[in-house]
């Protein structure tokens, strides 16, 4: 096969798969003038986002610096980082490439094409490492350059690092392509697409979980104990990184030698065992993607008929006739599918729920030992035996805050629309009036955010011993918690919806109102916890600021939704 | 049954996809919808059954404004889109439930239509299964009985025959007389014009988003003064209208070419 032509063909396939995941997408098709300056705020807040996350890793690699520095071990740090990298790359790869590989919408438009396996999988992994890149800068980049100005680096250092950003995804990022491929074509897993991708997913959590309790762990150590763990630990998960990843221990080896030719001998030995890696794992491709890929866009089922009895349940015929029997069958219908669909459990439903446990962890990590710890515990203290007057009221408000954040955040209200979709038309022609049907949209939201909530309250009333009274206070701030943020949230979407998506990721992930809604969270968090704080206001004051004030927003964003709704659903269009 | 009077739709103020049209089907008529790609069939149909909202005009649906009285007119009809999207997250038999529910049919009343109607139409054994398990005749099986549950008194159908394997497509046409056979009114789009010749009591013909020719096949053929099949009246109506039609710029790309199935000799 000529060479030409091939990556000719395989960049053009993997531009047309990149235009159809691009960030235009993020407010639908750009057509308009109005969704393509969304598209740019979505660019703008990703660019955010970015500079963000590359602030904070550069920041903790100076940290790091200057902890390791005196022991003169501050060389560890390009092993740290770039074995972060590899391990970020792998994991996030694994599920890249499950996404991009395997469950796009576009691998039935591909398959018919005549395109070489190579040439379909050359494409796709360009697409999956282009994200990886995305993300590996904000992972190694900042880090490393602060280690090269700390270290006063000479400029071929930051010739290898450029060298070291575009040659250490690769190596990573073929072996998970590999292995998914491998698990994708020879398993049972994966006739089941929706429950793989919520194990994929729930993994993945874990992994993040796990990250949040080892750094709340670390973030507790002295600095000369800290400096001793990395440099037992650093090294030893270098070597396994190392043996696990070729190539790895090349790239720590162009950043650390003294020598510039033996750095950038390292940086060519990097290039030549990702160069196998990519040609491996095109042959490994030809073997196993199509017949991996071939059939999955169809879901597996039982086609057994159901028996009388079943069908006697499942319609129920022997259920007392009930006055809101269409309300509770409509809710139940948009829970359902809110939990049946991986992409609405992972992040709307299990995202509720797992926000108590990202809430808990740092305290069950941090111990006694942690500065914020003990102050929040001294908080405690004060409200328990009455000598800080001022601790019940803020931490009332702080709780307030956190309940609106929980379900201003979990997103089900910001999208209880767009998850509708192509299907909306049956809002539109259903005899139920659509204000019923957003009360029962609002309901699910409002049920599945006082559980996340429930849970939340009772994880901190237990980890810090909060008295009964005090939680049953904050339970009287829960009403207006729970309506503030969902009620915003639909406003949001009847006047946003995003409706027209080919992927159910698109309703959820790439939805600005999701956005908005923690923002709007933020705000309403804001000014409840400002003016306990500026004000000192009293228990009862703060009591009446967190529980009636809410309550009479609501009312408001109530009569102003009875308002809306008619005429916007008539406006928006499936 | 159905009534529309004077009833106008355009997109973005630009693009005329219906044009004050009138129309009125009757109890117990089976009425054919017939036109071109882009004529304005959909959009008529979309505003029937509120999915739109008209810029002038009334529309009745069983003597309910479908405007100023919507619930009422949506409990009057069961409606079959083009495209049989519905909730593919649910199971058929739960999508069933949902639409009994809404339409409040009563339980034991339900149950003996869902068996009736899915053995019928053979989709008994997959009732228990997630519907994004099921192919595009399956899933137009499916609303068609759930458009049916209720018993509308006019059931409303958008390009039915898609997807249907013949014996499939054969019940529906046989379910559509039986229905306006019990004094109910049958609407429906097409484009196989073999099928609205052999079942339309009365037909229309849309373009440009007006009504060009409504009425019986006898009447359509005393107008045309031949005794054409209505495949061949229906071209030449759509040739000779788009001789007179000037396009305009703004016309959406999506109405060329104009005949799915070729342009006239």
């Amino acid at each position: 096969m000529n060479a030409l032509p091939t990556l000719r063909r395989i960049l053009l396939l993997a531009l047309a798969i990149f235009r159809g995941n691009s960030f235009a997408n993020f407010a639908g098709d750009a057509q308009t003038k109005k969704k393509r300056l969304s598209g740019l705020g979505s660019v703008l807040l990703f660019v955010f986002l970015a500079g963000y996350f590359a602030f904070m890793t550069g920041g903790s690699a100076l940290a790091l610096y200057d902890l390791l520095a005196p022991l003169q071990v501050q060389s560890l740090l390009p092993g740290l980082y770039v074995s972060s990298s590899v391990l970020v790359v792998f994991i996030f790869g694994a599920l890249y490439v499950l996404s991009v590989f395997y469950y796009a919408s576009d691998v039935d438009k591909i398959l018919p094409l005549p395109f070489h396996p190579e040439e379909v999988i050359g494409a796709k992994f360009l697409v999956v490492a282009a994200y990886e890149y995305v993300f590996v800068a904000g992972v190694l980049l900042p880090p490393l350059l602060v280690y090269g100005v700390k270290n006063q680096a000479a400029w071929s250092y930051y010739g290898l690092l450029l060298g070291v950003y575009l040659l250490l995804p690769l190596i990573p990022l073929a072996l998970a392509t590999i292995l998914t491929m491998m698990i994708m074509r020879f398993t049972p897993l994966t006739k089941n697409k929706d429950r793989f991708k919520v194990i994929a997913g729930v993994l993945l959590l874990f992994v993040s979980i796990g990250f949040s309790y080892v750094s709340s762990s670390l973030s507790t150590r002295s600095g000369a104990d800290l400096a001793a763990f990395f440099s037992a630990r650093v090294e030893q998960t270098a070597r396994l990184t190392a043996a696990v990843f070729p190539g790895t221990a090349f790239a720590v080896g162009a950043l650390t030698q003294r020598s510039t030719l033996g750095s950038f001998g390292q940086l060519a030995l990097l290039a030549l065992v990702s160069g196998a890696a990519l040609l491996f794992l095109l042959a490994a491709g030809r073997l196993l993607y199509f017949k991996g890929v071939i059939g999955l866009s169809t879901a597996a089922s039982r086609r057994k008929a159901l028996s009388g009895d079943e069908l006697d349940r499942q319609l129920g015929v022997h259920a007392q006739p009930h006055p809101i029997a269409a309300f509770a069958v409509y809710m139940q219908k948009d829970f359902r599918i809110l939990v049946r669909t991986p992409i609405f459990l992972m992040n709307n439903v299990i995202m509720n729920f797992l926000f108590p446990l990202f809430l808990a962890l740092p305290i069950l990590g941090a111990g006694t030992q942690d500065e914020d710890i003990r102050q929040l515990q001294g908080l405690v203290q004060g409200l328990v035996d009455g000598t800080d007057p001022q601790a019940a009221p803020l931490f009332l408000a702080i709780l307030f805050g956190l309940i609106v954040f929980v379900n201003g955040t979990n997103g089900i209200a910001e999208s209880a629309l767009s998850r509708e979709g192509s299907q909306f038309y049956i809002m539109k022609i259903i005899p139920m009036s659509y204000s019923r049907q957003i009360a029962a949209k609002l309901a699910v939201a409002g049920a599945m955010g006082l559980a996340g909530t429930g849970i939340s309250l009772v994880l901190l009333v237990v980890l810090l011993r909060l008295p009964l009274w005090f939680f049953a206070l904050c339970a009287l701030t829960i009403p207006g918690a729970l309506l503030l943020p969902n009620l915003s949230g639909i406003i949001f979407e009847l006047y946003w919806p995003k409706l027209h998506w080919d992927n159910e990721q698109k309703a959820v992930k790439q939805n600005l109102n999701v956005l908005y809604g923690m923002v709007a969270a933020l705000v309403f968090a804001g000014l409840a916890i400002a003016p306990v704080i500026v004000l000192q206001l009293t228990l009862p004051a703060a009591v009446i600021l967190l529980v009636a004030l809410p309550l009479v927003l609501s009312a408001g964003l109530l009569i102003l939704l009875r308002r809306l709704i008619p005429a916007r659903m008539q406006a928006i269009s499936p | 049954m159905i009534d529309l009077q004077h009833v106008s739709k355009s997109y973005n103020g630009k693009i005329q996809a219906v044009d004050h049209i009138d129309l009125s089907v009757q109890r117990g008529e089976i009425f054919g919808f017939l036109g071109p790609n882009g004529a304005g069939k959909t959009t008529t149909i979309k505003m029937i059954t509120g999915i739109l909202e008209p810029d002038t005009g009334s529309i009745l649906v069983n003597g309910h404004d479908i405007v100023k009285d919507p619930i009422r007119a949506k409990r009057s009809f069961g409606f079959v889109p083009d495209d049989p999207n519905v909730f593919p997250r649910l199971k058929a038999i739960e999508y069933l439930r949902f639409i009994g529910e809404i339409y409040e049919v009563e339980p034991a009343v339900r149950r003996q239509r869902i068996s009736q109607l899915a053995d019928r139409l053979g989709l008994s054994s997959a009732l228990g299964d997630r519907i994004q398990s099921f192919s595009h005749g399956m899933r137009q099986k499916l609303i068609i009985i759930g458009a049916l549950l209720h018993q509308p008194a006019v059931w409303i159908l958008d390009e039915p025959m898609t997807g249907l394997d013949p014996k499939a497509a054969f019940e529906l046409k046989e379910m559509m007389r039986e229905h306006a056979a019990a004094g109910n009114t049958v609407f429906f789009s097409t484009h196989v014009l073999d099928v609205a010749e052999k079942i339309c009591d009365r037909v229309a013909i849309i373009d440009h988003g007006k009504i060009l020719l409504c009425g019986t096949l006898a009447d359509l053929r005393a107008r045309t003064t031949e005794d054409a099949s209505l495949e061949a009246m229906f071209l030449r109506l759509v040739e000779q209208e788009s001789e007179h039609t000037v396009p305009t710029p703004s016309e959406p790309a999506a109405r060329k070419p104009r005949f799915p199935w070729g342009k006239l000799k």
